[in-house]
C-alpha cells in the first residue's frame, strides 16, 4: 500500500467523497433511465390497447 | 484575368455557403428527438466504457505512480480529482449556456432537455470540486473554508445550479420552465465565467493560481500533468455519457407526458 504520510486521512477522504458523489450520480442516472424506459413502455402499451 | 478571378471567388464563396448550409442542416437533424435517440443509442456504450477505462487508468497512475509534491506532500493526489471536477463544473454550465441559447433562438426541445441534464451533472461536479477543495485546504491553509473570491465564486456557481434545477421543478408548464431556466442560465453564465477566470486574475486570497496552463513554464510538472490529462479526458467522456443518458431519459419522460395528456383529453 502506498504511504501517504500524515495527510493519508485527507487524501482518502477526498477520494471517498468524490467516489460516492460520482457513483451516486451514475446510479441516479441509471435508475432514471430504467424508470423512464419502463414508464414509456407502459404508456405505449396503453396507447396501443386504446387504438385497438 | 480579373473576371475569371472574380468568378473563382464567387464560386468558392457559393461552395463554402453550401457546405455551411449542409453542415448546419446535419447539426439540426440532432434536434429531432427520434434521430437524437437513434444516434446516441449507438455511442452510449462505447463512451461509457472509454470513460471508465480512462478514469481507472488515470487515477491509478496519478495515485500510485506519481511522487508527492515537495511542499504539499501527498495531498497533491487530490489534484487528480479536484481539477477535473472543477473544470467540468464550469464546462457543464457552458454546455447549458449554448443549449439555452439554441432553445431561445431555435426552440429545439432537445436543446432545452440537454441544458437540464447538464445542470444535473454540473451540480455533482461542483459539489465534488468544493468538497475536495475544502479537504485539500484544511492541511494546506489550516481551514476548510475561507471567503476567498475564487472559492466564493464557485459557491455562487453551486447556488446557481441549485436555483436552476429548482426552477425546472417549480414550473409545471414545460415551455415556460424552459424559457425561465434559459434566461437564468444566461444570467448565471457571468458567474460561471467569473469562476473560470477567477484563478487567473484574482491574486488575493488563499487559493493558488491556475495549475494548468498552455504555457509550459506555468503548467504543472509533466509527471503530474500526464495522469491529470488522462483523468480530465475521462471526466469529459463521463460527463458526456451522463448528459446523453439523462437527456434520453428526459425525452422518454416527455413522450410519457404527451401520451398521458392525450389520454386525459380523450377521457374528457
Amino acid at each position: 500500500m502506498i504511504d501517504l504520510g500524515r495527510y493519508a486521512f485527507d487524501v482518502y477522504l477526498a477520494y471517498a467523497i468524490s467516489g460516492l458523489c460520482i457513483l451516486g450520480l451514475i446510479g441516479v442516472s441509471y435508475m432514471k433511465s430504467i424508470r423512464s424506459i419502463k414508464q414509456l413502455k407502459e404508456a405505449e402499451e396503453r396507447l396501443k390497447n386504446e387504438s385497438n | 484575368m480579373t473576371a475569371s478571378l472574380r468568378l473563382c471567388l464567387v464560386m468558392s464563396i457559393w461552395c463554402f455557403e453550401k457546405q455551411c448550409d449542409e453542415m448546419m442542416t446535419s447539426i439540426w437533424k440532432w434536434a429531432n428527438p427520434r434521430k437524437f435517440m437513434g444516434m446516441t443509442d449507438k455511442i452510449m456504450t462505447p463512451l461509457a466504457v472509454l470513460s471508465a477505462c480512462l478514469l481507472i487508468v488515470g487515477i491509478i497512475w496519478g495515485f500510485f505512480f506519481t511522487p508527492n509534491d515537495f511542499r504539499q506532500g501527498s495531498t497533491v493526489k487530490i489534484f487528480y480529482i479536484h481539477v477535473p471536477a472543477a473544470m467540468m463544473a464550469i464546462n457543464m454550465w457552458f454546455v447549458m449556456f449554448l443549449s439555452s441559447l439554441i432553445w431561445l433562438i431555435r426552440r429545439h426541445h432537445v436543446s432545452a432537455l440537454i441544458a437540464k441534464s447538464a445542470a444535473f451533472v454540473g451540480i455533482a461536479m461542483t459539489i465534488v470540486a468544493l468538497a475536495t477543495g475544502a479537504i485539500w485546504g484544511k492541511p494546506m491553509w489550516g481551514t476548510y473554508w475561507e471567503w476567498d473570491p475564487r472559492l466564493t465564486s464557485f459557491l455562487i456557481l453551486l447556488l446557481f445550479y441549485i436555483g436552476y434545477l429548482a426552477l425546472w421543478e417549480a414550473v409545471e408548464e414545460y415551455e415556460i420552465a424552459a424559457d425561465l431556466t434559459a434566461v437564468l442560465c444566461l444570467v448565471g453564465s457571468v458567474f460561471a465565467a467569473l469562476s473560470r477566470y477567477a484563478v487567473n486574475f484574482w491574486n488575493q486570497g488563499l487559493h493558488q493560481g491556475a495549475s494548468l496552463s498552455l504555457d509550459k513554464k506555468e503548467n504543472v510538472a509533466d509527471v503530474f500533468w500526464y495522469p491529470a490529462l488522462v483523468v480530465i479526458i475521462g471526466f469529459i467522456f463521463l460527463c458526456l455519457t451522463l448528459v446523453l443518458s439523462q437527456t434520453r431519459s428526459e425525452i422518454r419522460l416527455r413522450r410519457v407526458q404527451a401520451i398521458e395528456m392525450r389520454e386525459r383529453a380523450n377521457s374528457l
